[in-house]
């Protein structure tokens, strides 16, 4: 007999599309609640975003990566799982956009607020949100990675 | 202000030459490589001025692109005092600079945005 062994995130990719057998013993083996989980339940830091693509920090930044650079690799890499399959589409004009917008706090750009947008935009497609609500948690579990794009 | 006709003018303004630049970009992806351009390019028209997010007098200027629905193009310049959707990196230190890059390298940017 062969063992047929599913990690989480294999199980998560698999689950929508699985029979109502299989779906039942995914469900056995991680448990219901673990299907039903959002995206903003499941990241709660950098790293659990980059365990669901199967890659660490030091897969995503060099050495040699200046902090805003570094920054900003990781940032898109985090947004791009924040979003699931959305992609943001510049060319239609009815899908929303989400970016933040940052102000002045003490000398340091910090976030203030969210701007909505369909076919403009300052920071272009990696850097937009599907949502108001995982923008706001993307911008609390990226604030230092924020800060080091933003700040000098 | 100086006229830069393209991005191999922005590296001999800031002393870097195109094999070093190309060693820098290695292993990134293409808006890794329009965002470093763009970097280069803010840096090299603002010269010597440096955003102050501190200073209540200083306006600073950044670019806002729209999607004609096949790409990316130049609409507004916006300005701030204490706000900012880009950061220090990617502003400008006036309206006519601002405009003047995200029109001459619209190239460059288009690589970041899209």
């Amino acid at each position: 007999m062969q063992t047929l062994q599913i990690d989480g995130n294999n199980a998560r990719k698999l689950y929508p599309s699985a029979s109502a057998e299989f779906k039942t013993m995914l469900e056995d083996s991680f448990g219901k609640s673990f299907f039903s989980l959002k995206i903003t339940d499941r990241v709660q830091s950098v790293e659990d975003a980059l365990s669901i693509i199967g890659k660490k920090l030091s897969d995503v930044i060099s050495c040699n990566d200046r902090k805003d650079v570094a920054a900003y690799k990781v940032m898109t890499e985090v947004i791009a799982v924040l979003n699931e399959e959305w992609e943001a589409d510049y060319s239609n004009s009815n899908q929303v956009k989400y970016e933040p917008r940052f102000y002045d706090y003490g000398s340091r750009l910090v976030f203030g607020s969210v701007n909505v947008w369909s076919s403009a935009s300052n920071v272009g497609s990696r850097l937009c949100y599907r949502s108001p609500d995982i923008l706001r948690h993307g911008v609390k579990i990226l604030e230092k990675y924020y800060s080091d794009f933003l700040n000098k | 202000m100086k006229k830069f006709k393209s991005f191999k003018d922005i590296l001999a303004a800031a002393g870097i030459t195109a094999e070093q630049f190309a060693e820098q970009i290695q292993n990134h992806t293409t808006d890794e490589i329009g965002y470093k351009k763009v970097k280069l390019i803010a840096k090299v028209l603002n010269g010597k001025w440096v955003p102050d997010y501190k200073d209540d007098d200083q306006w600073k200027y950044e670019p806002i692109f729209y999607h004609n629905g096949t790409e990316f193009v130049f609409r507004d310049v916006y300005r701030w005092i204490s706000r900012s959707y880009v950061g220090s990196r990617l502003c400008f230190k006036s309206r006519e600079i601002a405009e003047y890059a995200a029109t001459t390298f619209i190239a460059e940017y288009r690589e970041f945005l899209s």
